[in-house]
């Protein structure tokens, strides 16, 4: 019963932050929120029953992107974006195309999802993942059920994608 | 209960994800911008994790948790790539609008 509210109430905190996040004025004050954001739906990880992600969660977003995106806002040139004197809210020639794009994904994907519940059904299952399975199901251990090793040329084309975007990131961003 | 929960984490992940793309279109910040994908990269690892709950298989259920672990790392990489390239227009223009970023353009005004 009280795992299911904290579960409702993490969901809601999440939507709001997110919110917050996506359309406040203020940079800063929109990269708090989302590192808030973060640590909220780690939080939900953890009650949906994988505590491998909960912590992988913590670790990259909430420590290491946030890190980058506060880092970030605080070298690059500080503008409120269109901060009006006297009205609060002035008209500019792309709001309506965005708000009509987020109403189209919205109900596209709404339909989409219904179909594909309806095609499964809600019956939400109890099982425990652990660190084991992880590995079982990346690196191909040998005590393996019928699910072991098969992401394990993921995994490495993975790690070339991280070299690669390390090296692409010291070069963009160096100066001559 | 469980269809409550299902359901109110499916819509709160779709007000996530078109939201988030209202951000790309509506923002003039390019960090902005970076941080409304983020939101949106959030929202599909919600959507893989609670639907793989809904499997009746273990290997499944671990598959839709490594989409989701994938999807961090590509958010990673991506949020990189994304600070590098909006540290070499600061290095270049001075600023973090995309309404300066406008030297490709065709001249018509002058």
């Amino acid at each position: 019963m009280w795992s299911e509210v904290l579960y409702l109430v993490l969901l809601i905190g999440v939507l709001i932050l997110s919110l917050v996040a996506i359309f406040n004025r203020e940079v800063f004050n929109a990269a708090v929120s989302l590192v808030f954001a973060f640590i909220l739906l780690s939080g939900i990880y953890l009650l949906l029953g994988s505590e491998f992600l909960a912590v992988i969660q913590l670790i990259i977003y909430a420590g290491a992107i946030a890190i980058l995106i506060l880092f970030a806002i605080m070298h690059t040139p500080a503008k409120i974006e269109s901060l009006g004197q006297a009205k609060i809210f002035d008209y500019k020639p792309h709001y309506l195309p965005a708000f009509l794009l987020g109403i189209v994904v919205f109900s596209t994907l709404l339909g989409i999802g219904f179909l594909i519940i309806k095609e499964i059904g809600i019956n939400v299952n109890n099982f425990k993942i652990t660190l084991k399975d992880f590995a079982n199901a990346l690196f191909n251990l040998k005590d393996i059920g019928n699910y072991g090793g098969r992401f394990v040329l993921v995994f490495e084309l993975a790690g070339i994608l991280i070299l690669a975007s390390v090296i692409a990131a010291i070069t963009v961003a160096k100066k001559e | 209960m469980d269809n409550i929960l299902v359901i109110s984490t499916f819509i709160v992940s779709l007000i996530m994800i078109s939201a988030g793309i209202v951000g790309i279109v509506y923002r003039r910040n390019l960090v902005a911008i970076l941080i409304s994908i983020e939101v949106i990269l959030n929202a599909i690892n919600l959507d893989f994790i609670m639907f793989s709950r809904l499997k009746n298989e273990m290997g499944q259920m671990v598959d839709g948790q490594i989409f989701a672990l994938f999807n961090i790392l590509i958010a990673a990489v991506e949020i990189t790539v994304g600070l590098a390239i909006i540290f070499a227009i600061r290095n270049t223009i001075q600023t973090s609008d995309i309404d300066k970023l406008n030297k490709l353009q065709e001249r018509v005004d002058e």
